[in-house]
């Protein structure tokens, strides 16, 4: 304390020394001071620098990543189903811009924006920074080539835009390949989730969200490019610091025909249902499933209103029936009973059964679909004119064990294609199945009505096609897919005799092609025959009551009427190609799946056997 | 008349010759600092380096004369020079450019003068003229303060009225810093501190919107890193990422590319150490710790209480400017728009840096001259 006020002395001198007593102290706050800073200094320059330095990096970098063009998906006649567009757009950082009227304002000079679509972007550009606040938001207004260049040529002067190049996914039958196809989209947040890191902030990336655009994603996206750019605090570009190019999609050649694509499409017309050709090595040649939509209306985001429209429609256009539609398949399971008994040895072809109307089993009324029944059945006649009560009985001494076995190896109740989005699975159900998922004991009478493929049986189209294809290939499994350059070779034999193939395909020959056959009306005439099995799969149980008041398919309301099924091949001489059609709710499968299985056949001897070649 | 002239020319020379040539290098040294970091930077207006390099040697030659006039001269001419100050900033207040909402500025054609700048020489020129006369055992009494007050509180409240705390603030700082330099007593500052404590919760209510943004920005800059803590963060970046050795010359990314703001005037420090580094900053610093003890020790060698008093006041002046300004870019204080002494692109701030080293210089100069 004595040396802060000290006791001053009068006169100059001592005057002098408060003053340099006094300087001697700011003198060392002084130099405290610049210890401080000096540390502070050291905390930030040496301490702290790299974390410094990358800060000052992101401030100064911008990535700019640029969406890879998809690969072209091609038919197996390397005609285009799917390609791309080249578009200019332009894409923002929303987090950058401080201003948006200025954003705007300062564009005005270059692109010609509405009042309408400015306050459509603020909207859009204001919910997009709260959700995918890292990535580019794309302005979707398709620029005129000259516009873009002006920009480009501009950029120095405008802030927080870039043009890209980009491209838009176009199908040529948008129609028609919608369901088997798919579509491309905006990925959404789950998919950016699973999406490959380098992905994240493309400007304008569409990913695949359904069909082979989704399926075979990996293969046709491409590879982002990547450009590095040096901006300044108002997002002004100055200079381009890397550069990588993106590299493009794989092209995609499928097992598909667009001509004969289209045309089962028009044949099903306004029906509700599904149609598959494939060869009978597997190679899919026809995946189509109607109502559909234009799956061109999906690359920019279709609107709420169409939208809402289709998933409300009872017809169900968005959903690709053909793979995940499930059906008890009726009477077309009745070759696989057949061939299940013949090969478990419990009957053989002249196994004879008298069809009345009716029969009973303990105490329980079973019908055949004829009133007055078919008379004395062996098994030819029994497939020929669909006889349930020869199946009833034939079911009841195979067991469905042993049936399901079958089955299993027929790839009913199975996954036919790998991994495909949309695909559903179907049930083949056996005694421990119910066991484990209803927890009930099996019941005879579900065996019973299973050999006419009633009850807890659940097919897919395309696994119905599968079976008739392998029946029709002379009994070897195959693996139906949809990339061309799969390996299509027969596999293993799963009908171990060929004489109960040959009763099968003989009873299917004639069931098409003679009178009193199930799908006589649907014979193709000429040297290319084809055949097959119609079924008629019911949504519903027939009360007794309802079976006296004769209530017809046709005065039910829609969706209870019965489904209308058939699979079948041809040529009859040499088989190669397989097809199943079913019409939702149709009703018979001699009405109505049967003459639209005879105009798709017809075709495909057209396009494949042109006239001079026989088969 | 060409004899007195000549005469005039020797006895000029011979002044200049006994000046401290450790400050005039140094000053001269800052200033060519000053200028490569200007120099650094890409400027959208054209022609800023020449400009501030015409600054320099005009405020060089001010240095000259103010070193070369007697001290006695100065002595005499303070509180006119005081009052002189004290009517450009009331003809600020009538006549000032506007910009960013306060009135600082008068156009005298070369360039814009800044007389609170100006102000923070005048009041240590009064302040110590006051004091020359003053015995040390009267130096308390209530009637020995009144005129010192009245000194301090009349260009504090016209630059507080501009607005610029900032600057009044200053002024009240280093003044103060000369009343206990002569000699006050301990109890008075103790007592004064007390009262301002009282006082400062009263005048938060009277600071302006963005004065009150600004204390609280610096509490916590991150809270609002697009809004007044921007500055404070990118300076922060700027500087941590020179690291030890610097980015290199023009090599400032965030100089350059206008993250910082400012870095030709407050920043201009940030501007330097982003380019060269802690090492450089360090250079610098020690550059301008020898500038102020250099001056301190002309005051202990200065006869007149008025020179020591000068010289004193002068240092104290350069070390508040510079602490207060590093201290801000690198966040440890609140943003306070200061410059930082003989950088800073500002013709008034150089003019009146080496006015007043010019003071010293007098005073070292006619060290042995005394004041009776």
């Amino acid at each position: 304390m004595e040396y802060f006020s000290p006791k001053v002395k009068k006169g100059i001198e001592s005057k002098s020394k408060t003053i340099s007593r006094r300087g001697f102290v700011l003198g060392l706050a002084k130099v405290a001071f610049f210890g401080i800073i000096t540390s502070r200094l050291a905390y930030l320059q040496l301490f702290k620098s790299k974390e410094f330095k990358q800060l000052s990096d992101r401030n100064r970098y911008r990535e700019i990543k640029e969406v890879p063009e998809r690969g072209v998906i091609y038919d197996f006649k390397n005609r285009i189903i799917a390609s791309n567009n080249q578009v200019y757009l332009l894409s923002i950082f929303p987090n950058e811009i401080k201003n948006l009227n200025e954003f705007f304002y300062e564009l005005k000079p270059y692109i010609d924006f509405d009042i309408l679509e400015i306050k459509r972007f603020k909207r859009e550009i204001y919910r997009h920074k709260k959700t995918k606040k890292y990535q580019a938001y794309i302005i979707d207004k398709k620029l005129p080539w000259k516009v873009i260049s002006n920009i480009n040529y501009n950029l120095s002067n405008i802030s927080y835009v870039q043009p890209i190049v980009s491209f838009e996914r176009t199908y040529s039958h948008g129609k028609e390949f919608a369901h088997i196809v798919g579509y491309v989209g905006e990925p959404n947040k789950k998919d950016l989730k699973s999406i490959s890191e380098k992905f994240l902030n493309t400007p304008n990336l569409k990913i695949g969200k359904n069909g082979i655009e989704k399926k075979f994603e990996d293969l046709i996206i491409g590879s982002p490019g990547k450009s590095v750019i040096e901006t300044n605090a108002f997002g002004r570009q100055l200079k381009q610091i890397s550069y990588n190019q993106g590299i493009k999609g794989k092209n995609f050649n499928s097992t598909l025909d667009s001509e004969l694509q289209v045309f089962a499409n028009k044949t099903l017309g306004n029906e509700s249902g599904s149609v598959i050709v494939m060869t009978t090595r597997g190679e899919i040649r026809c995946c189509t499933s109607s109502p559909s939509f234009d799956a061109n209306l999906f690359t920019y985001g279709i609107n709420s209103f169409e939208y809402k429209k289709y998933l409300k429609d009872e017809k169900k256009p968005l959903s690709n029936k053909a793979l995940s539609s499930q059906y008890p398949p009726g009477s077309t399971l009745k070759m696989l009973v057949a061939i299940s008994a013949m090969e478990n040895g419990i009957v053989n072809s002249n196994f004879k059964i008298r069809c009345k109307e009716s029969t009973e089993y303990f105490g329980q009324k079973y019908h055949c679909w004829k009133e007055k029944g078919h008379g004395v059945v062996d098994m030819k006649k029994a497939i020929k004119e669909s006889c349930d009560i020869y199946f009833y009985e034939v079911a009841r001494l195979l067991g469905v064990d042993r049936m399901y076995k079958t089955a299993l190896k027929f790839g009913l109740g199975q996954y036919v294609l790998d991994n495909f989005l949309e695909e559903k699975k179907g049930v083949f159900p056996n005694t421990k199945w119910k066991k484990k998922y209803i927890g009930q004991p099996w019941y005879l009478g579900e065996t019973i009505i299973a050999g006419i493929g009633q009850g807890y049986i659940q097919t897919t189209p395309i696994q119905l096609c599968k079976m008739i294809a392998q029946i029709a290939n002379g009994g070897f499994k195959i693996k139906p897919s949809l990339n061309a350059n799969d390996n299509f070779e027969l596999g293993e034999k799963i009908i171990e005799n060929d004489d109960h193939l040959k009763i099968i395909k003989d009873s299917l020959v004639v069931a098409t092609n003679e009178w009193k056959g199930t799908s006589y009306n649907s014979r193709i005439k000429g040297d290319l025959k084809f055949c097959g099995k119609t079924g008629t799969s019911q949504v519903r149980r027939i009360s007794q009551r309802q079976r006296e008041l004769d209530i017809k398919n046709k005065d039910l309301p829609w969706k209870f009427r019965d489904h209308s099924l058939f699979t079948g091949y041809g040529p009859v001489s040499n088989p190669e190609y397989a097809i199943s059609v079913i019409i939702d709710h149709g009703g018979s499968g001699s009405s109505k799946a049967a003459p639209i299985a005879k105009k798709v056949m017809q075709k495909v001897f057209e396009l494949y056997y042109p006239k001079g070649t026989n088969a | 008349m060409l004899r007195l002239n000549k005469s005039f020319l020797e006895n000029f020379s011979t002044k200049i010759k006994s000046m401290d040539f450790v400050i005039f290098f140094l000053m001269i040294l800052i200033a060519l600092i000053s200028l490569t970091v200007l120099s650094s930077l890409d400027f959208n207006e054209k022609g800023l380096v020449d400009k501030h390099f015409l600054r320099i040697c005009f405020s060089l030659i001010v240095f000259l004369i103010a070193a070369s006039i007697n001290i006695k001269t100065w002595y005499k001419l303070s509180y006119f020079f005081y009052g002189f100050v004290i009517l450009l900033l009331i003809l600020v207040d009538f006549y000032g450019l506007a910009g960013k909402g306060a009135k600082r500025w008068l156009d005298i054609g070369i360039f814009n003068l800044q007389p609170s700048e100006l102000m923070k020489v005048g009041v240590i020129m009064a302040l110590a003229r006051y004091y020359q006369y003053i015995k040390t055992d009267e130096i308390d009494r209530v009637k020995n303060l009144v005129v010192p007050i009245t000194l301090i509180i009349i260009p504090f409240l016209l630059v507080i009225k501009q607005p610029d705390l900032g600057t009044a603030l200053f002024i009240l700082l280093v003044a103060i810093s000369i009343l206990w330099l002569a000699g006050l007593n301990l109890k008075i500052f103790t007592f004064g501190t007390l009262s301002l404590l009282i006082l400062a919760p009263l005048s938060i209510s009277f600071l302006k919107p963005y004065q009150k943004q600004r204390i609280l920005t610096f509490l916590n800059p991150e809270n609002d890193p697009t809004g007044a803590g921007y500055h404070v963060i990118q300076s922060k970046i700027a500087i941590g990422s020179g690291g030890f050795f610097g980015q290199g010359y023009k090599e400032g990314s965030q100089s350059n590319l206008s993250f910082l703001p400012e870095p030709h005037t407050d920043f201009i420090f940030t501007a330097f150490a982003e380019q060269f580094g802690f090492i450089g900053s360090l250079i610098l610093l020690i550059l301008f710790l020898i500038l102020i003890f250099r001056i301190d020790s002309i005051s202990k060698v200065s006869r007149s209480t008025f020179g020591r008093l000068l010289c004193f006041g002068v240092s104290f002046n350069f070390f508040v400017y510079i602490a207060i300004n590093i201290g801000m870019v690198t966040g440890l204080l609140p943003v306070v728009g200061v410059p930082i002494p003989i950088m800073s692109y500002g013709g008034t701030a150089m003019l009146t840096s080496m006015f007043a080293l010019g003071l010293v210089m007098s005073a070292k100069i006619h060290k042995d001259e005394n004041i009776y």
